[in-house]
């Protein structure tokens, strides 16, 4: 699945600069940043990103937590949210996973590799879901934003 | 991973130089803005005010945390490595509400001038140096493929040491890897392993200089981590790296065979280095001492067999010189005298090898028993009566009007007092006087055995008790077998009492020095 625009949040403003920087400039992907979840949420209201990048630690909320304001904003199931998090261990993953997370990142990331990691979570929550999808949505084949638009 | 070969093999993408320069402008703004946050932290905990100090602690840890992460994720390992000592540090005083207790705050202080110092030296270009393959000096390699294992082969040729670092956090392990680079004795290579799988794969084909070891690994918790990797290399040192803070834990591995645990949050990058050298350090010299006391163990062995002979050759003599073989000739029956003597000496060696094993590595029993030394000293002057003769000498006895009274054991004291008294007679010229003074006191009885000449020399003071030290021949000092002295020093640790020597041109004396009573002193 192409990717153009990504929201992220995340109260370190640094780690918000590099990752608009990276995905920026080895991705050519446009990051919306938000520091926190109301402005987020804001945001969904105006309009939808491909994808959304959540710090999984903040002060007013945490990641599942963040995720599900959002959801029920009006944020779609299809679109995939990521999670960043200091500490990767195996029955966490697991976990986020049976939410609905599309997938974890690890801090500190490789800006070298970072876009290509997101890459593979996303098409592979893309694929799964797919796969899920009762028989009369699939007849209508591989999802790009074109059509989901149009289906919108 | 940061820049190194990836699982497939290649060499990782390349960020464009753009970018990098940003990220460089990015962590350069964020190392000036840490002294301004470091002052924050500094002014919220020296505000006296009792009532905000809960809120002000958990800010400061808020802070230290942030900027960990942030230095982390920006590559600036020292940075955050010094600020995950701090946050830890300062969640400890909230914990334990220890704010105004003067050693936390020293211990603060002294965690927060680390933070200055590692900003201070951030470099920002860090980030470049991330992604640098062949130039670097510490190269991490993840992988049990051929081509790193020849890698690491390479590495041991040019004499570097090798660590396998089994750590799955990876925060963690590119803090240690900026630790040992900055460390200029420390050369070249660090294996990484994820896992205990992944580990065991590594030692199958190597055997690294020192392994750091995470207990809680994704597939292995607690002390069983430490007996899997310790059985998968028992001829290499474990240094314990863990979050875990547990005493007992700690305690446990480092009594089944680590050289040192570590918190990992609690120690400085300095004292890490440190410790990984002194773990190597002290492993080695464990082994020689493992080894030495094989060899002692064997020499005893040796000595215990050898006894066997000597003493059926001992009896057999006897039975000749009792005439129960023969008549004896006049001639036959002085060489059989000599041999007799000199078979004497060597069983009487191999006995005092024995003796010095049992009393040397603690078997012995002492007997306790109410004894008076003059009896001892009596009886042993009697025995060497033939040599003292010989050589005309003189001995006098002084003692203090109390009569001296000790428990002791009369067995292992008179071996002492032989030996000093027999090392007398042999390096006294003819006609000398050999004195032995007592003195009693409450606590202590002292027996002084002196006699002229035979001067050691200061220098040669210092060895004189040690094991096999036989002194300069040509020199006047010569012992026959540089066991005596030596085993006298351990008799004395067994009785709790000491035995000195002083020396000077015209005298010297040996000073034996026991408590009059059992009780220690």
């Amino acid at each position: 699945m192409k990717i153009k625009t990504v929201l992220h949040v995340d109260d370190d403003r640094i780690i918000g600069k590099m990752v608009k920087l990276v995905l920026g400039k080895m991705a050519d992907w446009d990051v919306e940043y938000c520091t926190n979840v109301k402005d987020a949420l804001e945001y969904i209201k105006r309009s939808e990103p491909d994808l959304v990048i959540l710090d999984i630690m903040m002060p007013d909320s945490d990641g599942p937590t963040t995720m599900k304001a959002l959801r029920n904003q009006g944020l779609s199931e299809e679109i995939p949210v990521i999670m960043m998090s200091a500490k990767v261990l195996t029955e966490v993953t697991e976990y986020y996973t049976a939410l609905g997370v599309a997938g974890l990142i690890q801090k500190p990331f490789d800006p070298a590799t970072l876009t290509d990691e997101i890459q593979l979570l996303v098409d592979t929550f893309e694929t799964n879901r797919l796969r899920n999808r009762p028989l009369s949505s699939t007849a209508n084949g591989a999802l790009d934003k074109g059509a989901r638009e149009v289906m919108r | 991973m940061p820049g190194f070969k990836t699982d497939s093999g290649e060499t990782a993408k390349v960020l464009p130089p753009s970018l990098v320069e940003e990220l460089g402008e990015l962590a350069e703004s964020f190392i000036k803005s840490l002294p301004e946050s470091i002052d924050t932290i500094e002014d919220l905990l020296r505000v006296p005010d009792r009532n905000s100090q809960k809120e002000r602690i958990t800010e400061s840890i808020i802070l230290a945390h942030r900027i960990k992460g942030t230095a982390g994720t920006l590559g600036l390992s020292m940075v955050s490595a010094s600020f995950a000592v701090l946050e830890d540090q300062l969640k400890l005083v909230q914990q334990r509400n220890l704010l105004e207790d003067q050693l936390a705050l020293t211990s603060l202080k002294s965690s927060i001038t680390l933070c200055r110092n590692s900003c201070g030296a951030a470099d920002a270009n860090v980030l470049e140096h991330r992604l640098e393959t062949s130039d670097s000096t510490v190269r991490l390699l993840t992988n049990a493929t051929a081509a790193e294992l020849d890698e690491v082969e390479k590495l041991r040729e040019n004499s570097g040491q090798l660590v396998l670092l089994i750590e799955d956090d990876p925060f963690f392990i590119s803090i240690i890897q900026s630790v040992l680079s900055s460390d200029e004795h420390f050369n070249k290579g660090i294996l990484s392993a994820r896992s205990l799988g992944e580990a065991a794969k590594f030692l199958n084909d190597c055997e690294p200089d020192i392994i750091l070891l995470d207990l809680a690994l994704p597939d292995s918790e607690g002390i069983r981590t430490f007996h899997a990797v310790h059985d998968l290399a028992p001829e290499v040192p474990i240094l314990i790296l863990t979050a875990l803070d547990d005493t007992p834990l700690a305690d446990e591995s480092v009594a089944c065979g680590a050289q040192d645990y570590l918190v990992k949050g609690r120690i400085s990058p300095d004292a890490l280095t440190r410790c990984i050298r002194y773990s190597i350090a002290r492993f080695r010299a464990e082994k020689s001492v493992l080894r030495l006391r094989a060899i002692e163990d064997f020499h005893s062995a040796l000595a215990h067999d050898l006894r066997v002979p000597v003493q059926g050759a001992d009896r057999i003599l006897e039975h000749i010189l009792a005439g129960n073989v023969g008549e004896l000739t006049a001639e036959l029956r002085n060489a059989i005298l000599v041999l007799n003597d000199s078979n004497k000496v060597l069983l009487n060696r191999l006995n005092k090898l024995l003796n010095l094993y049992r009393v040397e590595f603690g078997s012995v029993d002492a007997e306790w028993r109410l004894t008076n030394p003059l009896d001892i000293v009596n009886a042993v002057i009697a025995e060497r009566q033939n040599d003292i003769q010989k050589k005309e000498l003189k001995v006098e006895i002084f003692q203090s009007e109390v009569e001296p009274s000790l428990h002791t054991d009369p067995g292992l004291l008179r071996e002492v007092i032989d030996e000093l008294i027999s090392n007398a007679v042999k390096f006294a010229t003819t006609g000398d006087t050999i004195s032995v003074r007592m003195e009693t006191s409450d606590t202590r009885v002292s027996i002084k055995i002196s006699n002229p000449g035979h001067y050691i020399a200061q220098e040669d003071k210092r060895d004189l008790f040690r094991k096999f030290w036989r002194g300069t021949p040509g020199k006047s000092y010569v012992a026959t077998s540089g066991l005596g002295l030596y085993y006298c020093q351990q008799i004395m640790n067994v009785l709790n009492g000491t035995i000195a020597c002083r020396s000077n041109p015209d005298l010297t004396t040996f000073t034996v020095r026991l408590p009059v009573s059992i009780s220690r002193g």
